[in-house]
């Protein structure tokens, strides 16, 4: 499947809304393939595919952005660098700015600005990446610190930790804003993790919109059937957007996410589902790859 | 001597604005003329984040001395003090005119 040296097939999980089963079902197929993966966590503000992958951090990195360093003896306050800065991090008026690194977010469009040269690069810890490894999958883990307003720049970092071959997957963070389209862009496919509720089907509309925009290929799986009343079938046909699985409503797979443990590895049950769910993805990505090259 | 008040309308005998950062007005007073100067803050008002620190460059710039307000935040209240503005804090509900006559009675304490 994978001959080329620089080939890797990334599939990001996203739902749009919160709560419907992204690490679940990311995890589950993860550990139910036979293959050698890369899973990158890239939902920051809530990591928790650890709490799945047990093992000690084999590696850690703090992960840093750009932050305007002033050289206040050179500066004359000219305020060039507060009338560019879009998130109004630094305050000017007629001596050296006022900077407040947290409402920085690192695009060192100030340093290009300042006429006279007197921004530096300096810089400000915004998180840190952690690895850890149970032999078969490697996790990477963005955790963003407390406060952060924008885990853009952590995501970013997060990705560039999948190898240049082999299969990656990515734990996107819920929603469709910046965080996300950062997680999700330029993968190879993306599997639509939903539910049959109207608040599921609402936000997974808005996703569709998102990965069409980022013209990536994607497939839907329906989590927790039979707990919702809508026609995920129906709402799918419109978009033409396959479905690949339908995971039951099944109090024993809560039972074992309640307790950090994977249903897979309980039940052989959904083991073989999550298993012919990945075989099937893996063909679907393989598809979707042939077809993109060709364009 | 020039006194700045976040307003929710134009005059003094507008209510003042319980918001800083994110009022719609400033009603400017000139102690040395007498005289009243509305600063529309609608540009800082809108703005994403940073309407706080952004109003305070906005009112500094102006030459203002003497602020009063219900409530400045953390940021813009720093920004302030570096530029030595003294900020008194105001009950919320009063005219403009009624905060500038607290102040002169020195009723008001420093925020």
């Amino acid at each position: 499947m994978n001959n080329s040296k620089e080939n890797n097939f990334v599939i990001a999980f996203a739902s749009g809304k919160g709560g419907t089963g992204k690490t679940s079902v990311a995890l589950n197929t993860a550990k139910s393939l036979l293959n050698q993966l890369t899973l990158l966590d890239c939902d920051v503000e809530e990591p928790n595919c650890a709490i799945f992958i047990k093992g000690e951090v084999l590696e850690e990195q703090k992960v840093a952005i750009f932050s305007p360093s002033i050289d206040k003896e050179k500066c004359n306050g000219c305020g060039e660098c507060s009338k560019f800065c879009e998130r109004k991090a630094l305050v000017c008026w007629g001596s050296p700015p006022i900077c407040f690194p947290e409402m920085c977010s690192g695009c060192g469009g100030c340093k290009l600005v300042c006429p006279i040269n007197a921004i530096d690069d300096g810089e400000r810890i915004i998180g840190k990446i952690e690895k850890r490894s149970n032999g078969k999958i490697n996790l990477f883990s963005g955790i963003i610190n407390i406060g952060e307003e924008s885990p853009v720049s952590l995501v970013k970092r997060l990705r560039k930790m999948a190898p240049k071959s082999g299969l990656v997957f990515i734990d996107a963070p819920p929603g469709t804003s910046c965080p996300t389209v950062m997680a999700l862009h330029k993968a190879d496919y993306v599997v639509l993790v939903t539910e049959e509720t109207p608040f599921g089907l609402s936000d997974l509309k808005i996703l569709i919109d998102l990965v069409k925009k980022l013209n990536i290929k994607m497939g839907a799986v329906n989590n927790r059937k039979g707990m919702g009343k809508e026609n995920l079938k129906k709402f799918l046909e419109k978009f033409e957007i396959p479905l690949l699985c339908e995971i039951p409503f099944d109090k024993e797979i809560f039972d074992a996410y309640s307790q950090g443990e994977l249903i897979v590895d309980k039940n052989p049950k959904y083991n073989s589902l999550f298993k012919d769910f990945g075989l099937k993805l893996l063909k679907e990505v393989e598809k979707a790859k042939k077809e993109n090259e060709r364009q | 001597m020039k006194i700045a008040i976040p307003s929710l309308g134009r005059d003094k005998t507008s209510l003042v604005n319980e918001r800083f950062g994110r009022a719609e007005n400033f009603i400017i007073y000139d102690t040395t003329s007498n005289s009243y100067e509305v600063l529309e803050n609608s540009e800082n008002k809108s703005l994403q984040q940073g309407s706080g620190t952004q109003t305070a460059e906005t009112i500094i710039k102006k030459n203002v001395n003497v602020l009063l307000a219900s409530n400045v935040g953390p940021k813009a209240l720093k920004v302030l003090e570096l530029s030595n503005i003294k900020v008194f804090t105001i009950p919320s509900g009063i005219t403009v005119e009624k905060a500038l006559n607290l102040y002169n009675e020195g009723a008001l304490t420093l925020s």
